[in-house]
């Protein structure tokens, strides 16, 4: 306030000055410096004052990013520190309530990269839903830890982190803008997998003594290897749903085990379930496919996409919105729940808190 | 409002149809009518030159009237769905007109703009409607090129080429020709279609008959796979391996030596229980010698086959520029069911075509060594057999 006073208007120039002279009598300074600017005023006078109480206001209003010191002497580089101080004890605080030895410790550093962009872990992301179980999540940490050692910028719980992976990432971003297409995409790399090295042919062929006589093949060539496939559907296609099945299978059987049973797992995710390149896709796969085990591959996921959302807003309309605490909400909290965690889930959930 | 409009434009296209059917009507005065104005036309579009020896329908489409009229009804119901395709001057084309122009297409093997030219239309009207052509013939003129479902055709088939070349129990020879094509540089994975002469190119296998028929086709996979490569691929091979295909009568060549069913191939292609191949050896005994000589008598049917093929159906022939791989083998199935109508509705025309051999001029004989033990004793057997007959 006493800054825009001083430099706004002319009236509070006016003030300003006179309560300079007032300032200047009071304090036995000859009225000849009154052509001085304040800030000549305080540096040519600066040895005179022996305690600054309150920094200049022209010095906080002009160096609002700079380093600041405060009356404790603590450098803070922006006016969010209380903020995020906050939100890094209520975390721990909920960490210590909630997870079993899971103890972490005020490390400065981690909390200040959890929080330096709290709003953006809203599960509002679309890529974010991909995994819509805590177990694909599970799947997908695996792969992101290489990814947290490599960049500390890629491992941010932002969405603009997810959108500079996305936008780097070709296969990413068809992922999330086309699941036909990622579908397409997933049938190669998981049915054409065995032929890395092989370069592909499509060709239409007639064959009179075949009941169709004209369809597509796939041809996969190595030197003098040959490989005929089909081109879509026929034993690749089956060969991959089943796989994706029997992923699916030991997912469920692993929730039945751990006393979960048919209770689905929290919709929402740690963020960087949906950040991670390979993680994501994973966590993708396997929660679309399992989700959809008795309909066509080729359905749209966008009505889950949509369901997930309005339940994930709901949720975020009942919280105060922060990432950690969303993530935490939906966890189990009874003690029955608490034993029936899958394994994968405190993992992620320690990994998420404690890097 | 809908409803309506559907309506109105059905009333439209019926209104079209009528002019269209006045003059593909079938009568043979309608259509000599017809003909002799595009015969003048085509002769007016073109140079005197150009023009000379399309004088006769038959020397424009390789056909006769009577075939003309027959391939027309074939394609009247795919082709006459949409009538927009006009000419140049804004007259709409008939069914006639039509066909005629993608005959002329497939026959010449001229390009989209001289064809044009010829028949004053624009080159894209001339490559939509040989396309639209193409789809016709596809569904409703199949059923020309199929395997002899029924003994008595086999037997047919089987007396016919012991005439021509002595082999008993013969049902088919084999052979396979290059669809030449020029590809782009930029276009990725050209390599494949490089096939054993450095050109890009489409192979096609056929079984053809004892009267030049094609019994059975196989194309579209790349040139870079050779004859007993591609056989491998189709499905003639895999119901003859599992016994599903020549599996009739077996004939009694000596009280210990029986002979099934089988067609003959050129030295390219593996000798197999089902396929008959020539002794591969330079030095042959003149048992060996002899076989040889009758199995390459009745091997000639397939090669004449494939010869008239090309040279009836020009856009196959030669080298095609930078042709849409997908489609490609559908035009060569097109040509090879028209080179089938031909032959079925007996043509006059066929007594004047000559009966070359050398479809494929630039590749020589490829030699494939692989031999089955069961189809070398047969292939003994066989020698044996004719050369106490000594018949070609």
């Amino acid at each position: 306030m006493i800054c825009s006073i001083s430099t706004s208007t002319s009236t509070s120039r006016r003030s300003t000055s006179n309560w300079l002279e007032k300032l200047r009598s009071s304090k036995g300074f000859s009225s000849s410096s009154t052509d001085l600017d304040l800030e000549q005023f305080l540096t040519h006078n600066n040895n005179n004052i022996n305690i600054m109480p309150i920094s200049p206001p022209t010095n906080l209003e002009r160096s609002d990013s700079n380093p600041t010191k405060t009356e404790e002497g603590i450098i803070i580089e922006n006016p969010r520190p209380e903020k995020q101080l906050f939100s890094c004890i209520l975390s721990n605080v909920l960490a210590e309530l909630f997870i079993m030895g899971g103890k972490i410790g005020p490390k400065k550093k981690k909390c200040s990269r959890k929080q330096t962009h709290p709003s953006l872990c809203l599960p509002l992301d679309p890529p974010s839903d991909f995994s819509t179980t805590t177990t694909n999540c599970g799947n997908a940490l695996p792969l992101l830890s290489k990814k947290d050692g490599a960049s500390p910028m890629s491992d941010d719980n932002s969405g603009f982190g997810l959108g500079k992976e996305l936008g780097g990432d070709h296969h990413q971003l068809k992922l999330v803008e086309n699941l036909n297409f990622a579908e397409e995409e997933e049938e190669k790399d998981k049915g054409f997998g065995n032929l890395s090295g092989f370069s592909r042919t499509e060709v239409t062929v007639i064959d009179t003594s075949f009941a169709s006589w004209k369809f597509e093949k796939m041809l996969f060539r190595k030197k003098n290897v040959w490989k005929v496939r089909d081109k879509k559907g026929g034993k690749m296609m089956s060969s991959w749903k089943k796989k994706n099945k029997r992923k699916a299978s030991i997912v469920d059987s692993g929730n039945v085990r751990s006393g979960i049973g048919e209770v689905k797992k929290p919709k929402i995710l740690d963020g960087r379930c949906g950040l991670s390149k390979k993680g994501s896709e994973e966590a993708f796969k396997e929660g679309y496919y399992e989700n959809n085990q008795s309909q066509p591959a080729s359905r749209k996921i966008s009505d889950t996409l949509g369901e997930a959302l309005k339940q994930k807003q709901a949720i975020l309309d009942s919280g105060n919105g922060c990432s950690s605490v969303v993530l935490i909400k939906n966890m189990p909290t009874g003690k029955k729940s608490e034993a029936s965690i899958p394994r994968s889930c405190p993992k992620s959930t320690q990994r998420q808190l404690k890097v | 409002m809908g409803p309506i409009r559907g309506q109105k434009k059905k009333r439209k296209v019926d209104k079209k149809m009528e002019p269209s059917d006045m003059v593909s009507g079938s009568s043979e005065e309608t259509s000599t009518d017809w003909f002799d104005a595009l015969a003048k036309k085509i002769a007016s579009n073109l140079d005197s030159s150009l023009s000379r020896g399309l004088d006769s329908f038959e020397s424009i489409f390789n056909m006769s009237r009577r075939t003309f009229e027959y391939v027309c009804s074939l394609a009247r119901e795919h082709m006459m769905v949409k009538t927009h395709f006009a000419f140049s001057n804004g007259k709409p084309m008939s069914l006639h007109d039509q066909v005629a122009l993608a005959l002329r297409r497939l026959s010449s093997g001229s390009s989209l703009i001289s064809i044009g030219d010829s028949f004053g239309t624009h080159h894209s009207t001339v490559s939509q409607v040989t396309w639209r052509f193409v789809e016709a013939i596809e569904r409703k003129g199949l059923h020309h090129i199929r395997w002899p479902s029924t003994e008595k055709e086999l037997t047919e088939i089987k007396s016919k080429f012991e005439q021509i070349g002595g082999l008993p129990n013969c049902c088919g020879a084999i052979d396979t020709t290059h669809i030449v094509m020029l590809l782009s540089t930029s276009e990725p994975r050209t390599d494949v279609w490089l096939d054993t002469k450095e050109n890009h190119s489409m192979p096609l296998q056929a079984i053809v008959g004892p009267n030049l028929k094609f019994l059975d086709i196989f194309t579209g996979f790349p040139g870079k796979l050779n004859e007993i490569s591609l056989l491998r691929y189709t499905t003639f091979y895999n119901k003859c391996q599992k016994g599903e295909r020549l599996n009739g009568k077996k004939v009694k060549l000596s009280e210990e030596a029986e002979l099934q069913e089988y067609i003959v191939g050129d030295a390219a292609y593996a000798l197999l229980p089902w396929l008959l191949t020539p002794y591969p050896e330079k030095e042959l005994s003149e048992t060996k010698a002899n076989f040889n000589k009758y199995l390459s008598a009745t091997h000639i049917v397939a090669q004449r086959a494939l010869t008239r093929l090309k040279d009836v159906w020009k856009m196959i022939n030669g080298v095609m520029w930078r042709p849409d791989k997908h489609k490609l083998p559908r035009f060569i199935l097109v040509c090879c069911i028209l080179h089938n109508i031909v032959i079925d509705m007996e043509d006059e025309v066929l007594d004047d075509l000559p009966l070359s051999h050398q479809h494929d001029p630039v590749y020589g004989q490829e030699v494939c060594n692989s031999a089955d033990e069961t189809a070398s004793a047969s292939r003994d057997n066989l020698a044996l057999y004719l050369c106490g007959r000594r018949h070609p």
